[in-house]
């Protein structure tokens, strides 16, 4: 081993000895670091579930792995649907470069509608999203939606499936028509007259439905032929793709193509604002709850660095007196604080695994938390950018906390320590 | 080799000036065992910190090996103690989690000493074996005896091989058969080694030991 490793592996193990001597600081900062550590990654373990947990019901449900669109900023949301088309819509050359990337996919078009209110003869408020989709290619995808009334009719090009959230708040019958007011390629808004050949909801997720004022799934599926006809849109022309597969890498090359094209990719949890909303909350939640551990590890490690450094300020001095220069000394000590801050860390982690063992089976936070989670339960789980945010805060707390007690050490007077230590 | 030049030094104990040293001019000359002798309070410790570098002198000139040590800075300093100097202090000082072996090798880790490892080892073995210390070479200072820590103190203030070694009480907290032993090592190792010791004591007995004697009294060197 070269000289100079050999002196710092003899330094770091000086270091290793100097931290064995303070047993009750060590345990209090210990605590506070295991604290510290499981709020960050349960709390980014939370926001993480709540994001695959949405992704993976919204993927099953309607808006696909992942979803490419030419419609910009909220207009994307699902809930809240666009009344006019985007343009430009997408088109067979980009098709081309989603085939060479091998990506499988498929078209759809969507449209915000407002329902005509035909015993009324006025057009209702809520708007509704009408989505053309290839029902007999797409249902096979999504496996969680069943049918409660009716039957898919790929016979009849102006044949309708509708939400059962929307069929109970309008009351609309299997067999009825129904008038949705639309707006054309040319922006004139038209009405168009649809059959009602079935009534779709979730097969999971269904206390989901009616949470809010608004419908969370406001869809009514029209074939996609016939909506691009009524539109009056070409033959190939789409407004989104739903993206179902593709190898690995797929999907920073579709996100480096949206940037490009002036579109948007986003998966399920980022087409519905009040779910992107939710999502953000429990990170923003996770963000302050992190803030405020650190703020106690701070808090902590400068008060106990601050006594242990005192504690040891005849040695420290005896090491100036021996040739020690202070940024030798405060070298020694900051290992120290590094060296206790990845142990501490390294066993935070072994707990929260044992955490995660624990509730392997999953948690359910109560139903009130169902909407934040998409009904599902909880899985704790080590999520690697979290723990990687989490080891860097926490070791640079520890070294920002300690950075006043350890330039102390590097102002110490061995004379005048020496004098203290004989009184 | 080692030139105090009219050094003076005070103190300040609230607003009290306590002058510690007034006007000290002293010659030693290398292989010397100096004593320095005086009560308590004369001046004793300040001298052997200024000559250290531990210390500044508020006036007056300090030469050791032709090199003015009170004109180097904080760093300079630290490479002048890790080169030149030896320290051994009244009350050991000894690293409490560091075994004998591992406090004696610890000044070379702080001055970075450029030789192996091999080179390292003889060296801490042949002083561990000079001060009589080979059964207790992995004990730490808490196993030890007071006469044991201060051979210890002893094999660590050697190991660089300094110039001078400084001695401030080394036998205060001994028992008086201990402390002759630890003055009798100190002078054979002063012999073998050829190096400079400068003691300061206020025991009558242990100065039979010195080849120059220096009484200090009231920041003064007297008669």
């Amino acid at each position: 081993m070269a000289p100079v490793r050999k002196e710092i592996v003899k330094t770091l193990k000086l270091a290793v000895r100097n931290i064995g001597r303070h047993p009750v600081k060590n345990m209090l900062v210990g605590l506070v670091i295991l604290l510290a550590a499981n709020v960050f990654l349960l709390t980014g373990s939370l926001a993480e579930n709540a994001r695959q947990n949405w992704r993976a019901f919204l993927a099953a449900t309607f808006v696909g792995n992942g979803n490419l669109t030419a419609y910009q900023g909220k207009e994307k949301d699902f809930s809240l649907p666009a009344l006019t088309l985007p343009a430009p819509l997408l088109s067979p050359p980009i098709y081309a470069k989603l085939e060479e990337l091998g990506v499988y996919y498929t078209k759809r078009l969507k449209i915000g509608a407002i329902v005509y209110n035909e015993e009324k003869g006025e057009l209702a408020g809520t708007p509704v999203t009408l989505v053309g989709v290839d029902w007999p290619v797409e249902e096979k995808h999504l496996n969680n939606l069943q049918l409660v009334a009716g039957e898919v009719r790929p016979d009849l090009a102006a044949g309708v499936l509708v939400w059962e959230e929307l069929a109970t708040y309008y009351q609309w019958r299997v067999g009825e028509e129904l008038t949705l007011f639309v707006k054309d390629i040319d922006g004139n808004t038209l009405p168009f007259t649809f059959i009602i050949t079935g009534v779709l909801k979730n097969k999971t997720g269904e206390a989901l439905a009616g949470t809010g004022s608004f419908p969370l799934f406001p869809f009514v599926f029209a074939s996609y032929e016939y909506l691009g006809l009524l539109l009056g849109l070409e033959e190939d022309a789409a407004t989104d793709l739903a993206i179902w597969g593709g190898p690995p890498a797929a999907e920073t090359a579709l996100k480096r193509l949206a940037r490009r094209h002036g579109l948007q990719f986003f998966h399920g949890e980022q087409g519905f604002e009040v779910i992107w909303g939710i999502i953000e909350f429990i990170y923003f939640i996770g963000v302050f709850l992190e803030l405020f551990i650190l703020v106690v590890l701070i808090v902590t490690s400068f008060n106990l660095n601050l006594i242990g450094f005192a504690e040891r300020r005849k040695e420290i001095g005896t090491m100036y007196a021996l040739g020690a220069k202070p940024r030798w000394i405060a070298g020694l000590l900051l290992a120290e604080l590094v060296i206790f801050a990845v142990t501490a860390f390294g066993c935070s982690l072994l707990v929260y695994f044992l955490l995660s063992l624990v509730t392997s089976h999953g948690l359910t936070l109560g139903s009130g938390l169902g909407l934040a989670f998409a009904g599902a339960k909880i899985h704790l789980q080590l999520v690697p950018a979290t723990a990687g945010v989490a080891f860097l805060a926490i070791v640079g707390t520890m070294l920002v906390s300690s950075s006043y007690p350890v330039y102390l050490t590097t102002k110490i007077n061995p004379v005048a320590v020496f004098k203290e230590a004989e009184r | 080799m080692i030139q105090l030049n009219e050094i003076r030094k005070t103190y300040l104990l609230g607003k009290t000036e306590v002058p510690a040293l007034k006007g000290i001019n002293l010659r030693i000359e290398k292989g010397e065992f100096v004593c320095v002798m005086g009560p308590s309070g004369s001046g004793k410790s300040t001298l052997l910190n200024i000559i250290g570098g531990l210390d500044q002198p508020d006036s007056g000139e300090v030469v050791i090996a032709g090199q003015t040590i009170n004109r180097l800075n904080r760093n300079q300093l630290a490479d002048f103690r890790a080169q030149q100097i030896g320290f051994i202090f009244q009350s050991f000082n000894l690293i409490p989690v560091l075994n004998v072996y591992e406090n004696i090798e610890l000044p070379l880790l702080i001055k970075k000493e450029p030789i192996s490892e091999k080179e390292k080892h003889a060296r801490i073995t042949q002083l561990i074996e000079e001060v009589g210390l080979q059964a207790a070479v992995n004990h730490r200072p808490d196993e030890l005896s007071g006469g044991q820590r201060q051979r210890v103190a002893i094999a660590r203030a050697l190991v660089t091989r300094p110039q001078i070694v400084l001695a401030d009480e080394p036998t205060a907290n001994l028992d008086s058969a201990t402390a002759h032993a630890i003055l009798a090592l100190m002078r054979r190792l002063n012999e073998e080694e050829q190096v400079t010791f400068i003691f300061s004591t206020h025991d009558q007995s242990v100065t039979k030991y010195a080849t120059n004697l220096y009484h200090l009294k009231d920041g003064r060197l007297v008669d």
